[in-house]
């Protein structure tokens, strides 16, 4: 039973590792080691914290900046987090019209 | 009676894994699994299950089959144990029995569907978190009480004092008691709003649980007294010294909880 994955478990196995979790697992169990959940932590108070953009407005255009330990990086004005998700910058200072509502 | 479970797309074979792991042994869990574990029970709260025409989300079930029915009396109990760890791991076990045999002949729970396991596994996921937790806070509270650590803490047996945003004030500033899982399983999404947190940490080389009380500057300053500026895998190793350290931006300092109630007994009996 290397590879329990819940949920396409044989019934018989999957109700014999709850009993097995029932009958011996104790209100101690959460035996996370301390570095590991300090470390935890920190990661988790990093995803929390907010992250600042700095846009420099040039000659050239917008120039957009972000601290090298952010959670992201920066390519043009695209955006893009370490999960996947990516945010697009898009300046039209002078069609504040075509801004949607 | 056909039982139907849909899950969110971001539930993962990888969260299922992890919870399987979780259940085998979570001793061998290294920190992605642990955090696969986590996710996949918080994933899993917006998983639905439908039965005989109405649907409802894990979270929900939980809180109709579970938490209304079983969390007030096992507090209660709580209140009333003699030794609190150890009968309050009996009942644990009792009531976890009593979750399985209800989900089952609710129909939630069918031998034949695997899918149905998920809905098991979830309640019993939260059901341990929620005993272990509350265990802890008692023996705490209680402990407080006998050491003489003035503080004023919510009547638990009070649903609406248990969901309460924080657990106890000492010397004014505001404190949570928690196992060292409940800061990611429970607490998701909300980082360290209160001054000071006691809780216990898992010595992996003497294999021991070490109480501590992490305390923000302001908290420290109040007790006052030398620190001792740490990295974060020596934290305990600096015990019963005082670890100072910074957990990304916020600095922290970490007590021994011994230590702590006697420094803040000395500091009001001043």
């Amino acid at each position: 039973m290397d590879k329990a994955i819940v949920g396409h478990m044989n019934t018989d196995e999957f109700e014999a590792m709850v009993e097995t979790f029932i009958e011996h697992r104790s209100g101690e169990d959460d035996r996370l080691p301390a570095q590991t959940f300090f470390e935890l932590l920190a990661r988790r108070q990093m995803a929390m914290a907010p992250v600042e953009i700095h846009i420099a407005w040039l000659e050239a255009g917008p120039v957009v900046t972000v601290s090298p330990d952010a959670p992201l990086t920066i390519e043009g004005y695209h955006i893009r987090f370490d999960d996947g998700r990516e945010l697009i910058l898009r300046f039209d200072p002078d069609k504040p019209e075509t801004v949607p509502a | 009676m056909t039982v139907g479970i849909a899950l969110p797309t971001d539930f993962t074979q990888q969260h299922a894994a992890a919870l399987g792991q979780y259940l085998q042994n979570e001793t061998r869990l290294d920190k992605t699994q642990w955090e696969l574990v986590w996710d996949g029970a918080d994933i899993l709260r917006q998983a639905t299950v439908a039965l005989s025409g109405r649907a409802q989300t894990f979270a929900n079930l939980y809180d109709n089959l579970v938490d209304r029915v079983y969390a007030g009396p096992f507090i209660e109990a709580l209140y009333q144990f003699d030794d609190v760890a150890r009968q309050a791991e009996q009942k644990r076990a009792v009531v976890a029995r009593q979750i399985i045999a209800d989900l089952r002949e609710a129909g939630y729970y069918d031998r034949v569907i695997p899918e149905t396991q998920l809905v098991l596994i979830f309640c019993l996921y939260w059901w341990q978190s929620f005993t272990k937790g509350y265990a802890f806070e008692v023996e705490i509270l209680r402990d407080l009480v006998a050491s003489g650590v003035p503080h004023q803490a919510h009547d638990l047996r009070d649903r609406q004092a248990r969901l309460a945003p924080f657990d106890l004030v000492v010397m004014g500033f505001r404190g949570d008691i928690r196992t060292s899982t409940y800061f990611f399983a429970v607490e998701r999404g909300r980082g360290l709003p209160h001054d000071f947190y006691i809780t216990r940490l898992w010595h992996s080389r003497t294999r021991r649980w070490q109480g501590v009380v992490m305390l923000k500057p302001d908290f420290w300053a109040a007790l006052d007294g030398e620190t001792r500026p740490s990295r974060l895998e020596e934290v305990l190793d600096v015990l019963p010294g005082v670890a100072e350290i910074r957990v990304d931006t916020q600095e922290l300092m970490v007590v021994e909880y011994q230590g702590w109630k006697e420094r803040v007994k000395m500091r009001q009996e001043r």
